[in-house]
């Protein structure tokens, strides 16, 4: 039987077995006792097995072992008694997403992972994952008959050839469907696993504010993490109220986050320049605070996102960033071409030929010299049409 | 022989839906889309797609070249953004990179990105990488370029191993017989 068709048919077996299934789940036992504990728990974990090894194969799990120790050692801190059980993996997609399997298996974006400002954070919602794991979520939505969700999931991932962005919003919108009851336990179980782990819990609101904004700035969707029930409002607001007069923590583990995840970090930045989504990274990067998470010419990709959005006022924003960019880091050879091109589109030639020269001697090995090149004849050439016009 | 049996097998497969007819000499004119062109000869071209100029000579997925035109306001919907006179090319490409990524290659590789002469105006040539689930590579070329309110796309796909190189150079003729009127 095709994979799709089996696990359709498992969907049918536990559709028409939920309404006998009434009694409420315990949390798994953790430890050598973690293990699915009826024949439908061990069904929904061979799917997700199976759907594991699937997004393996597709190449699509970022394959670095520093960082996927520093996320599994997080995981284990916060769910020591499930060391080996609980399993985190990083998925080489820009959205912030971030799920987690019925066999255990959490998966991170990189995108997710790019916007934590430090251990706290990634905590926060690792906590939250796991307990979607711990406390059996995805066979109560099956058992009470609201929700096929974990298994939607799996049958998403399962029976679609994990390609490319279709293909990848199809498994990933199956990946959120848990009742508005289960992921606020989420919350509420996951808080106290970050509190007893030592990690600061005003961060976690932080976090969500964040994605907020970002959400709100590009007019997108929700993310699909938030995309159902409590929404992503919701989820601020709970982790506020958790977290409301909590002290900071006395004890908090070292936190090397940053440092870790820099080039992640930076190279997720990158990616959303490039794929032009301008307001996202507007909004990540125009408090000045987050910009000093990232290397000194920063402002260049600030700069580079005001120009893609073009609204009025944005070529005084952009040609300011780049200016600070370049104060910052003055053999940053990006930000003088940007400049350069700028200046060029503005009649500037003497300022345009300066920076794109400076740009060709600084960047010898660049991918678009050519094009600086092009532009740099381009401002001379019409400097000398200028100069022979008067 | 064998890629008349090809070319019959895909003209039945797909005979439904679609027509095809073969590529003669001489140029062909898309008097309403505001060029004309040279394609290769005794490719298969897809006839029923009056807007679009798409050949292959032994099948879409082994090789192909296609022609687009789209109003410049409607040049990048996946990203929403327009396209207008003052972008430079490389602000044209950086669009178009940003097109491609957001329409299911968000991992794409951008082997080569220049200046380029299309049609008599500067536009950008972008070569790019796309791999498969099994690690296959497939390699596009995307050239681009602005002209009175409409932007141009003429595309070469192919897989990287031996289709590539072996019809880059038909392409390339292509292309260089593309001519805006």
């Amino acid at each position: 039987m095709p994979r799709a068709a089996r696990v359709l048919a498992l969907a049918g077996v536990l559709a028409c077995a939920a309404p006998a299934l009434a009694q409420p789940l315990p949390p798994l036992a953790g430890g050598a006792a973690t293990a699915p504990a009826s024949d439908e728990e061990r069904r929904l974990w061979a799917n997700a097995d199976e759907a594991s090894e699937i997004l393996a194969r597709s190449g699509r799990v970022l394959d670095d072992p520093a960082l996927t120790a520093y996320v599994q050692r997080v995981a284990d801190r916060l769910f020591p008694e499930f060391k080996g059980h609980v399993r985190v993996h990083i998925l080489k997609a820009q959205s912030l997403n971030a799920f987690a399997l019925p066999n255990g298996n959490i998966y991170l974006h990189e995108g997710m992972l790019a916007r934590f400002r430090n251990e706290s954070q990634l905590a926060a919602l690792l906590g939250h994952e796991g307990i979607h794991f711990v406390d059996r979520h995805s066979l109560q939505e099956i058992e009470h008959g609201k929700s096929t969700a974990a298994l939607g999931t799996v049958l998403a991932v399962v029976g679609t050839p994990v390609v490319g962005l279709a293909a990848n919003v199809l498994v990933m919108s199956s990946v959120t469907g848990y009742s508005r009851e289960l992921e606020a336990e989420a919350d509420e179980l996951g808080y106290k696993r970050l509190v007893a782990a030592g990690y600061d819990p005003r961060e976690a609101p932080k976090l969500f504010k964040l994605m907020m904004d970002e959400v709100k700035a590009s007019g997108a969707d929700e993310p699909f993490f938030f995309s159902t029930h409590p929404a992503l409002q919701d989820r601020y607001d709970n982790y506020l109220r958790l977290s409301k007069d909590a002290p900071a923590p006395k004890e908090p583990p070292p936190d090397h986050y940053l440092a870790t995840f820099a080039d992640l970090r930076l190279a997720s930045l990158k990616a959303e320049v490039s794929m032009a989504r301008c307001k996202q990274v507007i909004a990540l990067l125009k408090e000045p605070e987050r910009r000093s998470d990232y290397p000194p010419y920063v402002d260049y990709y600030l700069g580079e996102a005001y120009r893609q959005r073009g609204d009025k006022g944005d070529d005084e924003l952009t040609k300011a960033a780049y200016l600070k960019a370049i104060a910052a880091a003055p053999g940053f050879a990006p930000a003088h071409r940007a400049l350069g091109m700028q200046l060029l589109k503005a009649g500037a030639y003497d300022d345009a030929i300066r920076e794109l020269e400076k740009y060709l001697a600084l960047a010898q090995g660049a991918s678009d010299r050519a094009y600086a090149q092009m532009y740099l004849e381009e401002a001379r050439k019409r400097k000398d049409q200028g100069r022979k016009g008067k | 022989m064998k890629r008349l049996l090809a070319l019959l097998a895909m003209t039945a497969l797909l005979g439904g839906c679609a027509t095809y007819e073969l590529t003669g000499a001489g140029r062909t004119a898309m008097i309403d889309q505001g060029y004309s062109v040279e394609l290769p000869q005794n490719w298969v071209r897809l006839s029923a797609d009056s807007k679009r100029v798409i050949v292959t000579r032994d099948g879409f997925g082994l090789q192909r070249i296609m022609i687009t035109r789209a109003e410049a306001k409607d040049a990048f919907p996946k990203i929403k953004k327009q396209a207008d006179d003052k972008l430079l090319a490389s602000e044209l490409a950086e669009l178009q990179i940003a097109e491609l990524k957001s329409s299911g290659a968000p991992n794409l590789t951008v082997v080569e990105n220049l200046p380029a002469r299309i049609g008599g105006r500067i536009g950008f040539r972008l070569r790019i990488r796309l791999l498969n689930n099994d690690g296959l590579a497939f390699d596009q070329v995307w050239c681009g370029v602005l002209d009175k309110g409409h932007y141009y796309l003429i595309s070469f796909h192919a897989p990287e191993l031996y289709y590539f190189d072996k019809y880059l150079p038909d392409f390339d003729r292509t292309l260089a017989s593309f001519k805006l009127t």
